[in-house]
């Protein structure tokens, strides 16, 4: 039966001068997966918004069950029975699992107040009835990344819906984590429900979905179903001339282990005895790491493990309780800050918009601003050569269309771009990569890679830190892994996935 | 540009333009017999600024073809200036009268920049600016008045030995260092030498609150009689007499209205008429007047009591006789507290 | 292709869109006060045509009113750069009113002694130690955040409070002078004063530098390294440290030039038509000044609009009160409704998308 169909969907941007939508057409059926995808900037996002109310087409018809519909507000499609779960997490962090279930629903007692354990109790039977494990009275913010992405998930479940649409929902998630997401995906389809799965990793699409649209710059450019191709082609109608790989592996791997300089140096990033208290799981537990000029190591957690505060150590951003950081020999915190941020060390953060951009200044000022004062008072006011060089990065990282735009005005990936221009344009000595993957489609993440595998060639020290073991598997030269605030080392030899699973779950070697 | 914004610049525009048009290039002659009447507070409740506006209306009514606005400038005096300036950059008026002892320095500010306006102040003292008319009550001589009732009270009700007396003030300044409070203790010595005169300070001429536990706690050490100078703050002293069963007198006119018991006197300054004098002057084309400062006293007749109240007619048949004996003395200029220049 | 002369000759910032809001905001603030003020007139008073000729034309209706409509925006324009200094810094100080307070006392007490050795060149030095007296009230503050993180909001206006208490106080006590009958410090010596421009409107130098220092300041956010560093600062501060910028300067230099700016404003007040300080004069100039940093939208090219707008409000309901009987306070409450207006349209716009 079919749930939703959209019709000739059309919708322009005027603030960023984009067709973000030019005559899309999608259907839903009950009981199927129905995968869209595309690289950044084809418009999934915003198809997945208007199919869920947040916005609305310029033209084109939405139909749910048969019928004319037109949402003037996410309440509206919520009543309709479709579901949304969002890339990034639209939580309230200091309410409890249950309460943000039932945010503006919530049953109440004795006139205007909420009856807290009612809500509790339908958490309860929702959780159960679809696999969770969550605790209903946990507090959000004290939730790993996956763990909050079931409490979405059942967010958008709970009003009875019989649509869901995930945006990019494993993004933030690991290996495991992803398994138990299809498993709850697969349960759901087999119940009757419709997914709408937005993604643009080829491997779990072909993994999953039922059906499969491919847009491009706004428009279909395929539609089929996904047992008519391999994950290979898939892949290959993501990203237009992206060349196939082995389906274990992940694509454009070739960076791992090539060398292109010389053995790894002086040490240039040295985290000596960190012990770090943080609040819920994120400890460190006396952390010694060292990363050479010259070379690439990885340390790879899933959430709630500590590698949120081994970021901020490794950083700069906070002080650990024991143990010291030191760059080039010298401790961080006597760095001079202007030398230390512009020149010496390039953080690439995972909390992207609140530590790598400033979302309403204009791109080219956020590409500049790690170099601002690296130009003369008179180049800056004439501001011809600070534009020429955003052009410069933002055009080698393949951000087009940016002038005059508002940083918040691109899509994620394009954000993401952003950042990695402003932080690796510049010939940095030492790399803290916090999951600089996030958000970007195989493409672009594969000329980040072989961007870093060209500093380390070069003679930078990049620390690689991530949730995906991909990641490690194709960049680093070392890898560890952080289990409950504890460095693991995962030694090359081994099945590296094998070895990966036992270090991300703590079981012993 | 978006439409709205274009619509709305349109019309910010056409306005600009009504503006513009509508200049009526440098400033029209005001018409002479046009008068604005300037109050450096709020009338009502203030008899002086009442008194003002009353004789400069009589004024007006009996000329021919004379008009009047009355401009209250509220109690803020950083703002007179501008409003003084305002009424003056008008160009509508050809005469402001205003009764106040800080006007003239205002004035005399303002009128070399606008030569054909001219000033008659009442209750003030500036000689010599040719714009400026400046009369000066001699307060002196008033605070006396007061000064001598109030005695005569304190011993009658409090007893021979009883010798304090207050006067509470809205704020400091010149005419009532040098005249009223001089004056109101010389009167209250010459009912008996040893008299103490106890002074507090309101801080403004409005708050009646704040002169009411003022007057509230002199009245509760023993003092029998107040003088208020306080503007509209004054009321807060009459009620504070009421409630405790003792004395205010007054200044300037009116006070009786407030309070038939608690005020037993009132030394009149003949405000209205004297207004209503030099207006007319001027209105009918007198120009001698400007450049002058003059001083009026009780001899002139400018300078009285006012004995129609229930409070003072209530007092002993001695007492009053002394007191008219008194005034007429002064009258007569005895003690004589004449003066030239202030 | 010849380039023509916009392309050889525009020169490119690096800077966000959105200039064309400033623009709008500023004609909606206009076109609301117009409308504002002609339903005051019309309903408030009982002569509304006098009234509304008295509101809209008298304070530009001759050169002279004109030119001192202008003198009367250039303090408050300047009050409201040092609010746009500091508020773009993301402190939110309130204590602009202290500061420009303390400003016109301390010109006032040094004008007399500096005009004695100097002669008329004694004028900007009496403007500049009334800027000081400004950074001296801000200095607290400044300090507070510095060392301790301390809430610019709370201190300022704990520190401006107490000083325009202790203001008041000297004017009304021992700087007072006797021979006066107002409530304010010795008039000063007319040569110690803004010279006049152009009498009889009160216009003096100080409009010039005004609008002087309202096009530097845009200058300084739009097109130097420090003003986009400043800018930055104050969208967020984590950014700007993890781009080197020496954020430990700008937890407090913004917040002291915010004060040298009221307080200078405060001195031009005191040596222009007043001619002396005045006890009460600040008269809630810092608030008048948020209100145009508002309507400004932040932007100090927009700021001598938004001064003119409010003065123009400022003088038109009193000229209105005084020809016509329209209540003096009109000009204030309209003064809160544009204010209201331009700060709501976000709300409003939101809200129409909800629906």
């Amino acid at each position: 039966m079919n749930i939703v169909r959209l019709s000739s969907i059309r919708k322009y941007y005027r603030s960023s001068a984009a067709q973000a939508l030019d005559g899309v057409d999608l259907e839903l059926d009950s009981g199927e997966i129905h995968a869209v995808v595309g690289e950044n900037g084809a418009g999934k996002s915003t198809l997945a918004r208007i199919l869920c109310g947040f916005e609305r087409p310029d033209s084109g018809s939405l139909y749910v069950k048969g019928e004319r519909a037109d949402f003037s507000s996410h309440r509206d499609a919520e009543r309709a029975g479709i579901g949304f779960v969002p890339q990034y997490s639209m939580l309230a962090p200091g309410l409890t699992a249950a309460e943000n279930v039932a945010l503006g629903h919530e049953p109440r007692r004795l006139g205007p107040f909420t009856d807290r354990r009612r809500a509790s109790y339908e958490f309860s039977l929702l959780a159960d009835r679809y696999g969770f494990a969550v605790d209903p009275d946990a507090v959000v913010a004290s939730l790993s990344a996956a763990e909050r992405r079931e409490v979405e998930i059942l967010r958008a479940l709970a009003r009875g819906g019989s649509a869901l649409v995930l945006d990019e929902p494993t993004s933030i998630l690991g290996e495991k984590e992803t398994a138990s997401l299809f498993a709850l995906v697969r349960r759901l389809r087999d119940s009757g429900a419709g997914i709408v799965y937005i993604s643009h990793r080829a491997g779990e699409i072909a993994d999953l979905a039922d059906r499969v649209t491919v847009l491009r710059s706004g428009a279909v450019e395929r539609a089929f179903a996904a047992a008519d191709v391999d994950e290979c082609e898939l892949a290959g109608l993501i990203v237009s001339g992206a060349a196939c790989a082995d389906p274990d592996r992940t694509e454009g791997g070739r960076t791992a282990g090539l060398r292109g300089g010389a053995a790894p140096g002086e040490p240039a990033l040295v985290i000596r005895g960190v012990s770090q208290r943080a609040r819920g799981s994120g400890s460190l537990l006396r952390v010694d790491l060292t990363v050479r000029s010259g070379e690439i190591v990885s340390v790879i957690a899933l959430g709630g493990n500590g590698l949120e505060t081994l970021e901020d150590v490794a950083a700069g951003i906070v002080s650990p309780d024991e143990g010291d950081v030191l760059v080039k020999g010298r401790p961080l915190a006597r760095w001079p800050g202007r030398e230390l941020r512009s020149r010496v060390m390039a953080y690439l953060p995972t909390d992207r918009e609140n530590r790598g951009l400033s979302p309403k200044a204009s791109v080219a000022m956020n590409a500049v601003a790690g170099r601002l004062f690296d130009y003369s008072f008179s180049e800056f006011a004439a501001g011809a050569r600070p534009l020429a060089d955003a052009a410069g990065m933002l055009g080698g990282f393949g951000v087009a269309n940016w002038k005059g735009r508002r940083v918040d005005t691109l899509s994620g990936g394009n954000r993401q771009r952003v950042v990695a221009s402003r932080e690796l344009s510049g010939g940095a000595e030492v790399v803290v990569a916090a999951n600089p993957a996030q958000g970007l489609d195989r493409g672009a993440r594969s000329r980040l890679f072989s961007r870093l595998a060209a500093m380390r060639d070069s003679g930078s020290a990049v620390l690689l830190l991530s949730s995906d073991p991909d990641d490690a598997a194709e960049l680093a030269d070392r890898s560890f892994a952080l289990y409950r605030g504890r460095l693991i080392p995962v030694e090359r030899g081994e099945s590296f996935e094998a070895a990966f699973s036992k270090a991300l779950t703590g079981a012993r070697q | 540009m978006h439409r709205r914004v274009r619509s709305l610049a349109a019309l910010a525009c056409a306005a600009a333009l009504a503006l513009v048009a509508s200049c009526s290039g440098p400033a029209k002659k005001a018409d002479p017999l046009s008068v604005a009447v300037f109050v450096p507070g709020i009338a009502s409740g203030s008899p002086i600024y009442e008194m003002l506006v009353a004789g400069a209306t009589r004024a007006v009514e009996e000329t021919p073809g004379a008009r009047l606005k009355v401009i209250e400038a509220g109690y803020d005096q950083s703002t007179w200036l501008d409003s003084l300036r305002d009424a003056a950059a008008s160009g509508e008026f050809a005469v402001i009268v205003s009764s106040n002892p800080s006007l003239p320095e205002l004035c005399a500010r303002l009128a070399p920049d606008y030569p054909g306006l001219r000033f008659i102040l009442a209750d003030a003292y500036l000689a010599g600016d040719p714009a400026i008319h400046t009369v000066l009550y001699n307060q002196k001589e008033q605070g006396y008045i007061v000064g001598v009732l109030a005695g005569l009270v304190t011993k009658e009700r409090a007893g021979p030995d009883a010798r304090r007396a207050a006067l509470i003030a809205a704020q400091r300044y010149p005419t009532l260092d040098r005249l009223i409070r001089p004056g109101f203790e010389a009167g209250l010595k010459a009912v008996d030498p040893a008299f103490e005169l106890e002074f507090r300070e309101v801080g403004n001429w409005y708050d009646s609150a704040k002169a009411a536990e003022l007057a509230g706690s002199l009245y509760g050490s023993g003092v029998e009689v107040i003088l208020p100078i306080a503007g509209s703050a004054g009321q807060g002293v009459v009620a504070a007499a009421r409630e405790r069963g003792k004395a205010t007198v007054w200044f300037d006119g009116g006070g009786y209205a407030l309070d038939p018991a608690a005020v037993v006197g009132c030394a009149t300054i003949a405000q209205d008429r004297l207004v209503y004098e030099r207006l007319k002057a001027a209105l009918s084309g007198d120009e001698s007047i400007y450049g002058r400062a003059d001083i009026v006293s009780a001899k002139d007749g400018y300078v009285g009591f006012d004995p129609d109240a229930d409070a003072y007619r209530a007092l002993p048949e001695a007492l009053r006789a002394a007191f008219d004996e008194a005034v007429r003395e002064l009258e007569a200029g005895s003690p004589d507290f004449s003066f030239d220049s202030f | 292709m010849r380039p023509g002369f916009r392309t050889r000759f525009h020169i490119e910032t690096i800077h966000d869109a959105g200039g064309t809001k400033a623009a709008v905001r500023l004609v909606a603030a206009l076109a609301s006060a117009a409308t504002l003020a002609a339903l005051a007139a019309a309903f408030l008073s009982s002569e509304p045509s006098s009234a509304l000729r008295a509101f809209f034309l008298a304070p530009f209706g001759t050169e002279a009113a004109f030119l001192s409509t202008l003198e009367l925006a250039a303090p408050l324009a300047v009050c409201a750069l040092g609010v746009i200094v500091s508020f773009r810094a993301g402190h939110y100080s309130l204590g602009g009113e202290g500061q420009a307070y303390a400003g016109s006392f301390a010109a006032a007490l040094a004008a007399p002694v500096l005009y004695e050795a100097l002669g008329p060149a004694s004028v900007p030095l009496s403007i500049l130690i009334g800027a000081s007296a400004g950074a001296l009230v801000a200095a607290p503050s400044a300090i507070g955040k510095r060392l301790a993180g301390a809430d610019v909001l709370l201190t300022s206006i704990l520190v401006s409070q107490g000083v325009i208490f202790a203001v008041d106080w000297a004017i009304g006590g021992p700087f007072r002078d006797r021979s006066s009958n107002l409530v304010a410090m010795e008039a000063l010596p007319r040569g110690a004063l803004l010279p006049r421009l152009a009498p009889p409107s009160t216009l003096t130098a100080a409009s010039i530098v005004a609008l002087a220092a309202c096009l530097a300041a845009a200058f300084y956010f739009d097109r130097t390294r420090s003003g986009a560093a400043h800018d930055l600062y104050g969208r967020n501060q984590r950014f700007a440290e993890l781009q080197g910028f020496d954020v430990a300067r700008l937890s407090w230099a913004p917040i002291i030039a915010a004060g040298v700016l009221h307080g200078a404003a405060g001195a031009m007040m005191a040596l222009g038509a007043r001619g002396t300080a005045i006890r009460g004069m600040s008269g809630g100039i810092g608030w008048s000044a948020i209100g145009a940093a508002l309507v400004a939208g932040s932007r100090p090219q927009a700021l001598p609009f938004a001064a003119v707008l409010f003065a123009w409000l400022d003088s038109g309901s009193r000229q209105a009160s005084i020809l016509s009987d329209l209540p003096p306070d009109a000009g204030q409450a309209i003064k809160a409704v544009v204010i209201l207006a331009v700060s709501a349209r976000p709300a409003i716009a939101a809200l129409r998308r909800r629906r």
